[in-house]
Parts: structure tokens; sequence; C-alpha cells
């Protein structure tokens, strides 16, 4: 029998379902669950920025929330100080991260596996230190304030549920793109490299060229994460942009699984659950959000999706026997 | 197949548990919202805010209550992040029993907070002293800066160090923290404006431990006396070294130097130090000693700023709701307009300015590890 | 201003150096660097507080007995975070460490409080030598550090024990065939790198003070200092740590005090571009 790629019509349903579910979320759900929901979106372009990394690439960086700072002081710097607007503010932050990435990823990537994990460590440190005292960029450790909300020829995204679809509008894209990458030349380069190095550069990759791509990408998506949380928030901090969150991103990833860009699904709204869904827990809330985390890595150290994988594969191959039984 | 199953299963779960936090109704008492960290780097803060607001809401229910009716403090996590303040702050204002909320315990989440504020259209109060969360609330319509600004106090002491320790030339160490490095301006502008001059002005990052380098740099400088903007773990770090290479010249600090845990923690070194601060444990007011009496006896602490600070947001919102009448969001904001003149327990407020609320302070000198007043500013 | 800053460039170096030898221990051992270390230094500095305020131990006993209940610690993370997720990639490991990492903070905070702690000091005051001041406790903090990498030694090049860490750290299913016990020398090791993290916690925190956020800052600037030192090379932590401690004081004191944190990572990065295999080499091969 053939083995063809074709669309499962479950899958499917399953994924249209889920995006009209949350598209339909700000219809009948508070402001809160609807704020919740927003920045859990804006997480996950940064998680999915980590999947073109870390799950597409193999490569592991703890610059992410670096990233995202960058993408949003830039908007935030073209919305206060030009008079560009906000198709522009959008435009500078993907383009302007997607080129800072790129030119750092030029430099370290010569760096392999652990030592490049370990200069994106000393990455973020020293992002967050020019967030935090450079006042002509970031407004010092004051912040920048006053950030006008999104909008584009003449419409204004001024309450919570029309910020919400412009996010879930740029989620949607983001995630097409995504998946069109996957299936290109470009992102099976990204795959040759991740599950050999030097077999893909004996077989004709430039691996540095496009190892800095891959990071070029993923500043793009954190650029436009940082966009986006620039118009929703309105206020920028140094305290957003933190090597802490970036570890959550790549717990995010890792419980839903680097396989697929469902997977930075499954864990950004797994993560976002334990932090919010156990609030009325108050001072346990954090404990168990750790022990939720080594759980979830222990009984699935393949992430969610992953362990879910492996539990259709052996359904399906136990459906096969028993079809093949009854013929 | 089924990884979709399960990951719609898990939304599902998502939408479930979060939507099922916004349908519960409260009986007839009158909330008032909280938002403090109880987890992260400043999760003191927020065990000194719920053990005030815990002793709070029994002291007023005992009192009879508001219009008759009992009062409940409803505490969210804000986790040490403006993200997760907004998210704290959201939660609270959805439930449409809160009447008004008390904002996070730092100036920048404040402000992070103050857009929802504005568009949840709820009285919130907010806890920070920054310049820039004075013109925020001043520039809105809904939050209160129910708090003396940084400006007023750093300005004062400046002008005591100039004026009555004669003082000429200063070296000002801070954190780059938001808070430190706006006092650090601040003081710096209150020199300047007493006719002083400022040497040398060096900072370190936050969670900085060893200040060797910092301290060497002032040793040289050697200015008439040392300015320091810290925050309290880093205010007993750096008086512990700056004692032990020999700096004994007067320091001026920030309110962390008056604050008990530092105190508790530099022992002796801290010794002579000015600073300025809105409290102080053993303070004159009535009110105020009544209740840190009370915080002492009922958590074997010293009570700090942070529980003083809650016992009177609580009291000044009950005030603005008695004097409503009524539980409506907007009657209560402008009750709290009408308010220029209430007593509390760590100074008088006018709520009228909305910027800057809190009058006065006192500059004080650690004398045998307790602060004592020095001198009272009144504004 | 130059002996004084070299004076506690070398005190605080020396403290991330022996943080930084306790990661190396691990990663030697398993390949995998643990995220955690950071949190074994403060848990074992509440410890100490509780031996020596709580129980009013003298303080060295109490550094001891905190020390040993670091070790189980240690197993215990092994146990959880490492040992039931061996088979699996290192990055699922990384996480576990940082799920262990929240734990840790969190537990500490509700079993210790979030204020800040203090305990006694080995030996109170300080000295003056040729103008620079030094605390007593950075000096106990150097004599300790000395003995404790003397004991390391002593342990891992001339005892069966050490033979045993060492036969895992090169080849675990090889051991395994010779008849190791994989789980208990791996155990060990985890119990040694905690136990040594922990004692420092106790030394850190009559000076630093204890808070469930201490290990924070300390953690990344050990990772540092590995990166300099060179991965696995355990002098090579220690120089690594020196090296920290003195651009951290020199860089502060010559070039800017507010980009002091920042100048520690530009010379990291520095490092990785120009010296990527650190100063030492590794003495265990890498691993495919």
């Amino acid at each position: 029998m053939l083995q063809k790629k074709r669309i499962h019509p479950l899958p499917a349903a399953g994924a249209a379902v889920f995006a009209l579910a949350l598209a339909a979320a700000p219809g009948f759900a508070s402001v809160y669950t609807v704020h919740v929901l927003s920045v859990a979106m804006i997480s996950y372009l940064c998680v999915l920025s980590v999947y073109v990394l870390l799950g597409l690439c193999g490569q592991n960086s703890f610059a992410q929330a670096g990233l995202w700072g960058v993408g949003a002081y830039l908007a935030g710097n073209v919305l206060l100080k030009t008079p560009g607007g906000s198709a522009a503010a959008f435009l500078a932050a993907v383009g302007g991260t997607a080129l800072v990435a790129f030119l750092l990823g030029f430099a370290f990537f010569r760096l392999r596996q652990y030592y490049f994990t370990f200069a994106s460590i000393g990455l973020m440190t020293i992002l967050n230190g020019i967030f935090m005292n450079w006042e002509a960029f970031s407004g010092g450790a004051v912040g920048m304030k006053g950030i006008p909300a999104f909008s584009l020829f003449g419409w204004t995204a001024s309450t919570e549920q029309s910020k919400f679809y412009v996010i879930f509008a740029v989620c949607l894209a983001a995630t097409a793109l995504i998946l069109l990458l996957f299936r290109s030349a470009l992102g099976r380069s990204f795959m040759a490299i991740r599950d050999n190095e030097m077999t893909a550069d004996s077989m004709g990759i430039n691996s540095l060229l496009t190892k800095s791509i891959a990071f070029a990408i993923s500043g793009a998506l954190c650029g436009a994460a940082g966009a986006l949380y620039a118009s929703l928030s309105g206020y920028l901090s140094y305290q957003s942009f933190t090597y802490n969150q970036s570890t959550i991103y790549l717990i995010m990833i890792m419980i839903g699984g680097t396989m697929s860009p469902v997977g930075a699904i499954i864990g950004t709204c797994v993560i976002t659950l334990l932090q919010e869904g156990f609030r009325s827990l108050q001072d346990y809330m954090q404990l168990i959000y750790g022990l939720g985390v080594i759980i979830l890595m222990i009984f699935q150290p393949e992430g969610i999706l992953g362990g879910g994988r492996a539990l259709y594969e052996r359904l399906a191959k136990r459906r096969e026997k028993t079809e093949a039984g009854s013929v | 197949m089924k990884r979709r199953i399960l990951s719609c299963m898990l939304a599902v779960t998502l939408l479930a548990a979060l939507l099922s936090g916004c349908g519960q109704k409260g009986g007839g008492a009158i909330k008032i919202g909280l938002t403090v960290p109880l987890s992260g780097d400043r999760a003191a803060e927020g065990s000194y805010a719920s053990n005030a607001a815990k002793l709070v809401e029994e002291e007023i229910n005992a009192a009879g209550g508001v219009l008759g009716r009992e009062i409940k403090i409803e505490i969210q996590d804000s986790t040490g992040t403006d993200v997760g303040a907004t998210n704290a702050y959201l939660k609270l204002a959805a439930d449409k029993d809160i009447v008004a909320i008390i904002g996070p315990d730092n100036s920048n989440d404040n402000i992070a907070i103050a857009s929802s504020a504005e568009s949840s259209k709820i009285l919130t109060t907010g806890q920070g002293s920054s310049p820039a969360l004075q013109s925020t609330c001043e520039q809105g319509e809904w939050v209160f800066q129910l708090r003396a600004c940084d400006s007023t106090l750093c300005a004062a002491l400046m002008d005591y160090a100039c004026n009555e320790t004669g003082a000429k030339t200063f070296t000002i160490i801070h954190d780059t923290e938001t808070a430190s490095s706006d006092q650090a301006r601040l003081f710096q502008e209150g020199i300047e404006a007493q006719g002083g001059t400022v040497e040398n002005v060096l900072s370190y990052t936050s969670g900085t431990k060893d200040f060797t380098a910092q301290l060497t740099q002032a040793i040289q400088t050697n200015s008439d006396a040392i300015v320091m903007a810290c925050l309290y773990t880093e205010a007993a770090i750096i008086i512990q070294q700056a004692r032990d290479m020999g700096i004994d010249r007067p320091i001026f600090g920030s309110n962390a130097f008056g604050d008990p845990i530092a105190i508790d923690l530099a022992g002796d070194a801290i010794n002579d130090v000015y600073s300025v601060t809105a409290w102080v444990p053993n303070t004159p007011n009535e009110l105020g000693a009544a209740f840190s009496a009370k915080y002492t006896e009922a958590y074997d602490e010293a009570c700090a700023k942070a529980a003083a600070q809650i016992r009177d947001h609580v009291y000044v919102i009950c005030a603005a709701v008695e004097a409503a009448g009524s539980t409506d969001r907007t009657a209560v904001r402008d009750a709290m307009l009408t308010l220029t003149s209430y007593q509390g327990a760590i100074t008088t407020y006018d709520c009228s300015t909305r910027g800057n609320c809190g009058k006065g302070g006192l500059i004080v000198q650690v004398k045998d590890q307790v602060p004592t007043i020095v001198k009272e500013i009144t504004t | 201003m130059v002996i004084q800053l070299l004076v506690s460039g070398i005190a605080v170096g020396i403290v991330y150096g022996l943080i930084a030898m306790g990661m190396v221990l691990i990663f030697r051992t398993v390949g995998i660097m643990n995220f955690a270390q950071g949190d074994f230094l403060m848990f074992g500095g509440y410890f100490a507080y509780t031996f020596n305020q709580v129980l009013g131990l003298p303080i060295v006993p109490a550094l001891i007995l905190a020390s040993l209940c670091m070790g189980a610690i240690g197993i215990l993370f092994m146990r959880t975070s490492y040992w039931a997720l061996r088979g699996a990639q290192a990055k699922a490991i990384i996480v576990s460490a940082m799920g262990a990492s929240i734990v840790l903070k969190e537990g500490a905070r509700l079993l210790w409080g979030s204020i800040p702690l203090s305990l006694d000091k080995v030996k109170e005051g300080s000295v003056t030598i040729a103008g620079a001041t030094i605390q007593w406790q950075y000096a106990a903090i150097i004599a300790i550090a000395f003995l404790l990498m003397l004991l390391v030694y002593v342990l891992l090049e001339k005892t069966f024990i050490g033979y045993i860490m060492q036969a895992t750290a090169q080849d675990q299913y090889m051991s395994s065939l010779s008849g190791i016990p994989v789980v208990v020398s791996i155990g060990m090791t985890f119990a040694l790198s905690a136990a040594i993290t922990g004692i420092c916690g106790g030394l850190l925190a009559p000076i630093f003070f204890l808070s469930n956020t201490m290990g924070a800052t300390a953690g990344p600037k050990a990772f540092a200092a590995i990166v300099i030192g060179g991965f696995g090379s355990v002098p090579g932590a220690i120089i690594g740590g020196l090296i920290v401690g003195l651009v951290e004081q020199f860089g502060g004191a010559y070039i800017s005090s507010t980009y002091q944190l920042v100048l520690i990572y530009v010379v990291l990065i520095i490092f990785l571009m120009f010296r990527p295999k650190g100063l030492f080499q590794e003495k265990i091969q890498e691993k495919a």
C-alpha cells in the first residue's frame, strides 16, 4: 500500500473547532479571560519561535524573551516618536528584530550546541541590562508608558476584545507561515542540521547561514509578539523581558512537544492553565506549577504531543492487526 | 488524530477552568480586591500585605463593617511582574461585587495596570511612590496614588542633609531598579536645589551582592556624605560592607534604610544612617501606634510599611464607600475625591489630587537599631 | 584601591568557583548542566539557618549538618529529576531541573517565609592587610574552599568510591557491565555536589542574607565560570570563578558600575568566540 501524506479529516476538524472556540471566546468570556488568552497567544508566538529554533533546527536559545523585548521596544519607539503608525511599528518590530537576530546568529552560531546555549544566556542578560539602563531607547528602569493601541485605516483596537482579534489574526498567519516553512526546502535543511550538523554540511548546506536564518525567523516571530504586547499592555518595563521568561517558553514547548506547532499550542495552554487556573490556591500556586512541570516531564518526556502520538501509533497498529485478522 | 483530540480536550479544559473562576457570586459582604506578589522576588511585601489584610478585615467587621455590611478582602497574586499584575488585576475587576482594588506594591506594576483600571472603571489605589505614577494618576480618572510621592520626601531629606548636617559634596550610589533610580535622580535634584554638588553617581544592577567596586570608588571620591538608594536586602548588605571598609562619614538613605527588615539584617552597622520614610513601627501617630502594636502581637514581627500601608488603603476605601452610601463603583470613586483630610495610620490623605495623596513624612536616624525621628516633614 | 578590588574579587570569585565546581561534578557524570544548582545554594543556607538559629547549634556543626541534609536533597533531586528521565533527551532533563528549581524556591518560601534572614558568621569582624579590608567571613570561605577542593580531589582521585564515580562519568554502560552500581555512583555524585554547594550557601548567608531567590544571581555567574574555565574541568571551574569575580570588581570600578553584570557576560561571549573550549580541556571525552 502506498503511504501518502494527506490531511486527516478528524485532526483538521479538531483544529478548526479549537480555532473557532478560541475566536468565539470574547463573545461570552470576561475581560480577564480575554486578556489572559491574549497574553497566552503572545506567548504562543514566542513559543513558536522556540519551535523553529529547537524543534526544527535543534538549537536551544535562552534569549527569546530578550528578542521579544527588542520587538516591543522597537514598536514602542516607532509609535511614540515617529508619525509612522501601527503598521509601520509592526513592520519595524518584525523586520528590526529579525535583522538583530540574524546578525547575532551569524556571530554566535559559530558555536555549537551547549556553547551556543550559554552564549544565549549571556545575550539575554546583556539585553536585559540594556532595557534597564538605556534611557533613550527603553525609557530606562521607569519604562515606556502611554503606547497607543493598534490601529489601521482609522480603526482602533481600543477594547480587550478587539485587541484579542488582532493578536488572533497574527497568530493564525504566523502558524500558517510556519507550517509552510515546515514543508519547504529551507525547513528541510533546518531539520537536516538538527539531525546531524556534520552530515548536513557535507550535503552542501551552509549550516552557519541556515542556522542564522532560523534565528532570524524566530526573531521575526518574537518581534511580532513584542509589537502586539506593546499595544496590548500600553506599558513596557524591563521586568517583563527576563531570563526567567525565556525559561518559561522552553518549558512550554517541552511540555507540549517539540515536533509540531501543535506542541507549542498545547504547551502554552497547559502552562497558562497551571499558572492562571490555580489562582485560588494562592500561596501554593507556584509550587503546584513547578511540581506539574516535573511530573509532566517524567511521564511525557517527549511532550504531551509526543505521548499522544505514541499512543495513537500503538492504537493504529492494533487496529491494523485486527483488520488483517478479519480479512 | 488522538493528539488533536487531546489538544481539543485541553483547550476545552482551559476555557472551562478560566470561565468557572468568573461566575462565582459573593454573599452580602462588600468586597475589596488586593493585588500583591505572594510569590517571586518581592514575596516579602505580599506576606506583610496579606497579614495586614486579615487583621484589618477582622477589625472593621468587629466594629460593625461598612454600611452595615461586612467587608471581605480578596487577594490575587501579582507574581511580581507587570504581566502577572495585570492578570491578577483583571481577575479581580471581573468580579462585580468588588468595589475597589488596591494595586500592586511597586510603581511599575501600578503603571502597567493603570490602563486596565481606566477601561474597567473601578477605583484603584496605587501603592507605588514614583513621580511617574503620580503623573499617570493625575492624567487618569480611576487610579489614586495613596501615598506621599518620592519627590517630596527625597527633596526634604536633601534639604536636611545640606542645611542641618552641613554636608556640601555628595556621592550617590543607587540600584538601577525603578524606584531606586528614580529616588537617586530626585536626591540629585534635591542636592542641586540646595546648592550642594554631586561629585559622583555610581550604580549597581539589582541582585548585586558585593559592593566593593562601588564603595572603593566612593571612598576615592571623598565627598562629605554618601547618599544611597537601595532595596532593603541590598541596603543591609551595602551598609555592612561600607562599615567594614571603614566608611564613617554621614550616610543618607532611601526609605529602605529605615525599614525593620534592613535594620534587623544589618545589625549595628546601620546605626547613625539617616533615611526618609513615611512610616516607622514606633510611629508617633496614634492610629499607627495602635495598629503597629496589634500587628506585632498577632504575628510576632515588626510592622513594616507594607503592612501599615494596606491598613490605610483599606480604611480609606471604606471611608469612600461610607461617604458614597452605596457600592456603585462610580459613586465610590466620586466619594473618594471628596476625602480631603482623612486621618490614617501613616499620615493624612488628601485624595482630591489623585496623585501624591499622602501628606508629609519622617526623616529618621537609626540609633541603637531603632529608627528615631529627627524631623517631621509637613507639606 | 587595586589591592582592595583584588582581594574582594578573589573572595567573591572563590564562591562562584565553588558553585561551579558543584555543577561540573554533575556535568562530568551525566553530561547535563544542572539548572537548579543555584537553588541548592539557597536551600543549604536555609538548612544552616535552621540548625544555627532555630536549634541554636554553633555555626560549624550547623554547616556540617546542613551539608548532610543537602546530600539527601541531592539524592532526592537525582531520583526525581534525573533518574526518572535518564533515557530522555537532555532538554527534557533540563526542563525537569527547571521545574525542580521552582519547587525548591517555592518550598523554601513556604517553609521559611519570604522575609530575608541572617545567621552567625564563622568569625565576626574584618581584618586590614596592606590597606585592603577583608571580612573574616570571606577569609573563612577561602580557607574552607581550599579544604573542600582538597577533599574532592582526594575523594575522586585516591579513593575507591572516587574511581567508581569517575568510571561512571567516563562510560555508564561499560561501568554497569563491570559491576558498578551506576545508580549509587550517580547518586553519590549528586549528593557530593549538593553538599558542597549547600555549605557554600551556609557560608554566604551571613554576608549576602538568605532569601528564596538567593541562587538566582549566583547560578548564572557560576555558569559563566564553567564556560570560561572549560566544561567538565574542576580546576577550570575554580579559575573561571576567580576570573568572573575579578572582572566583576575591576570592571565595576574602572569601566562601568551600571553595566557590571553585563560586563561578565561580554567576557563570557568573548571567551566563547575565541576560546570556546575554555582554559582547561575536559578530562572526560566529549560525549557523542
